[in-house]
């Protein structure tokens, strides 16, 4: 387990963005956890060699976004996932920024090789392309989540906390087991079955993500087939900058990397 | 494209599907006000549509049959109206099923059966009774989220018996015909309830909803005043391409209730197990009716044969295989 799950990625050291992760991430006595967790690292990666992070970025950590990025590897966390929020937070502009961030940070990994050692999953090959098959994106469904009363849950995100908009959408408890019709809709939901007809024709929508539980809780009516495309133009950067990254690694080690089917060099960053 | 309005008169106007409707007050105010009344008409005749009028066992005012008269409409009645109503649908209540004598007088129309789930190993015996009376039984299970293995190993013995019941009625110039054994033997393609597609409701309140059942489960959840371009909420999710269950699903005959759907799975385009394994019940029957009848020889001969299949929930079909992007881009 990474003890950095959804850290924000204000993991810096930085007096200002340590002031941050000390904003959002706190104790019950309001001191903030920075030195704490960063102090552990080491010892989580020792014990747990192979651990990664997950880092979720919302409009006003754009500016962050490399630097994050880097500070992670340095603390050695070899691996980071990464993806932007899905709700409805998006300003003009922010595409454009957040472009810059990843080609940024796409000229850093490349001109230190540092593409050998980490990987950051802003970058994949797979990315941009047409939809191939018509899976759901998520896991909701195949997994639970239980709460205090044992009340079972399709994820976190369905729990009444997470959510602004909506009820709890509650799949069974621990007492009478699962209600397999509410389950029906989760392990039949499909792509097309949940997005606009521009999504479904979008030529580069290929890991362009979603979630269940904001798709939910974003919905005009009380579904899980309302897919939210608030994402859409963050997708469309994180692609230009991704083909600008895989293009260019290609062009320094003499290889076509941006081709779909190469399959040579590495899948991700 | 909207073809018909249901128009729900009172409170306590019979039910004529998967749900209740409310015991009659017999109070002036149970009834739509005339003048909705009068809005729902005139919608109807703006917008060539017939009118399905689901009536109360008590008596209505002559401005309201008036009105109801102005235009193209059916009505539905509860069994106690039917010597006011003679050309009416009637709808019989297994819980209330008439005595012999009652029935003998029916002129042999379209019958709605609202079957309650106790009454389950009753259903041959009761359509035994009614089958010789109608022209058309349009066969309704209530209380269908009780359902479970022993009650559908029950349904699938009762149709057995009914349609050895239909088969010796067979020879008869017009055979009465049951939505639930004789219906998949004539359809190519779905023929579903289609609520909010096909058909809207007005209730008592004078305001729209998808059909009379979620006006009784939900006041608060209407559609709105009565107007053009009634405005609905992830309407695509009536549809059939946005169903990834029935959408490959051939149990033509099927209702595809979305009342049902979002009572018991949360969703309206997402069946329970308990509406596609009746429905499939009723698929594998009417299957092996059309073999009896074909045997028989007859007129039947020219019907296409409804395949085997190896299934009874499309659901485990789609759960572990979904359709790809060619074949819903088809649809
Ligand atoms: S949705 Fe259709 S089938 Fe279901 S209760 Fe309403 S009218 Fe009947
Ligand atoms: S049987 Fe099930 S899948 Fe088929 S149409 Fe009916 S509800 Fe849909």
């Amino acid at each position: 387990m990474s003890i950095l799950h959804a850290l924000p990625p204000c993991l810096l050291h930085r007096p200002d963005t340590r002031a941050k992760h000390n904003l959002q991430r706190v104790y019950p006595n309001g001191q903030g956890s920075y030195d704490e967790v960063v102090k552990n690292i080491p010892r989580w990666l020792e014990q747990f060699p192979k651990s990664s992070t997950k880092v979720t970025i919302s409009s006003d950590d754009i500016p962050y976004i490399k630097e994050s990025v880097l500070h992670l590897w340095g603390l050695g966390i070899k691996e980071v996932n990464i993806n932007v929020v899905f709700e409805d937070v998006w300003k003009p502009g922010d595409d454009e920024r957040f472009e810059d961030q990843l080609v940024g940070l796409a000229d850093e990994i490349i001109e230190k090789k540092l593409y050998e050692t980490y990987s950051c999953s802003f970058f994949s090959k797979m990315l941009g392309y047409p939809y191939r098959d018509n899976n759901n994106w998520c896991g909701a469904g195949k997994m639970l989540a239980v709460d205090h009363l044992g009340n079972f849950y399709p994820c976190v995100r369905f729990l009444g906390f997470s959510l602004q908009n909506r009820t709890a959408l509650v799949l069974g408890n621990c007492f009478d087991g699962i209600d397999r019709n509410r389950l029906r809709s989760f392990l039949t939901l499909d792509m097309v079955s949940q997005s606009p007809a521009e999504c479904i024709d979008c030529d580069v929508a290929m890991g362009c993500a979603w979630c269940q539980g904001a798709n939910y809780d974003c919905a005009d009516t009380a579904t899980i087939f309302q897919r939210a495309t608030y994402l859409c133009k963050m997708h469309k950067a994180r692609v230009r900058a991704n083909n600008y990254f895989w293009n260019k690694l290609g062009r320094k080690l003499g290889k076509d990397l941006r081709a779909e089917s190469s399959g040579d060099g590495p899948g991700t960053c | 494209m909207l073809k018909y309005l249901l128009v729900v008169l009172s409170e306590s106007s019979t039910s004529f599907c998967h749900y209740e409707s409310k015991p009659g007050k017999g109070l002036p105010k149970d009834l739509i006000p005339l003048k909705s009344l009068e809005n729902a008409v005139t919608f109807a005749l703006k917008n060539n549509l017939k009118v399905n009028v689901l009536y109360p066992a008590r008596k209505l005012g002559q401005a309201y049959e008036d009105l109801i008269e102005g235009v193209d409409h059916v009505k539905i009645v509860p069994f106690a109206a039917r010597e006011r109503y003679p050309e009416a649908i009637l709808v019989i209540e297994s819980s209330d099923f008439p005595a012999a004598g009652e029935l003998r007088n029916l002129r042999g129309g379209n019958i709605i059966f609202r079957l309650r789930r106790p009454a389950l190993p009753k259903l041959s015996a009761c359509l035994g009774r009614l089958l010789p009376h109608a022209k058309r039984i349009n066969l309704v299970l209530t209380d269908v989220e009780k359902y479970g293995p022993g009650e559908f190993a029950e349904y699938r013995r009762q149709l057995e018996t009914v349609s050895a019941r239909l088969q010796a009625m067979s020879a008869r110039k017009t055979p009465p015909e049951l939505n639930v054994l004789t219906d998949r033997l004539v359809l190519g393609k779905m023929n579903n309830c289609d609520a909010g597609l096909s058909h809207l409701t007005v209730a008592p309140n004078g305001r729209l909803y998808l059909c009379p059942a979620f006006y009784y489960d939900s006041p608060d959840e209407t559609l709105g005043e009565i107007r053009n371009d009634v405005p609905i909420g992830n309407r695509q999710l009536l549809e059939l391409k946005y169903a990834p269950i029935c959408r490959i699903c051939d149990a033509y005959h099927c209702k595809r209730c979305v009342f049902l759907n979002r009572a018991l799975t949360l969703e309206l385009n997402t069946p329970s197990y308990q509406q596609c394994r009746l429905s499939h019940i009723e698929r594998e029957a009417s299957r092996l009716h059309l073999q009896k009848l074909k045997a028989a020889g007859g007129s039947s001969a020219v019907l296409a044969d409804i395949p085997e299949i190896a299934y009874d929930d499309p659901f485990d079909v789609v759960a572990a295989n979904k359709q790809s992007i060619a074949e819903f881009k088809k649809l």
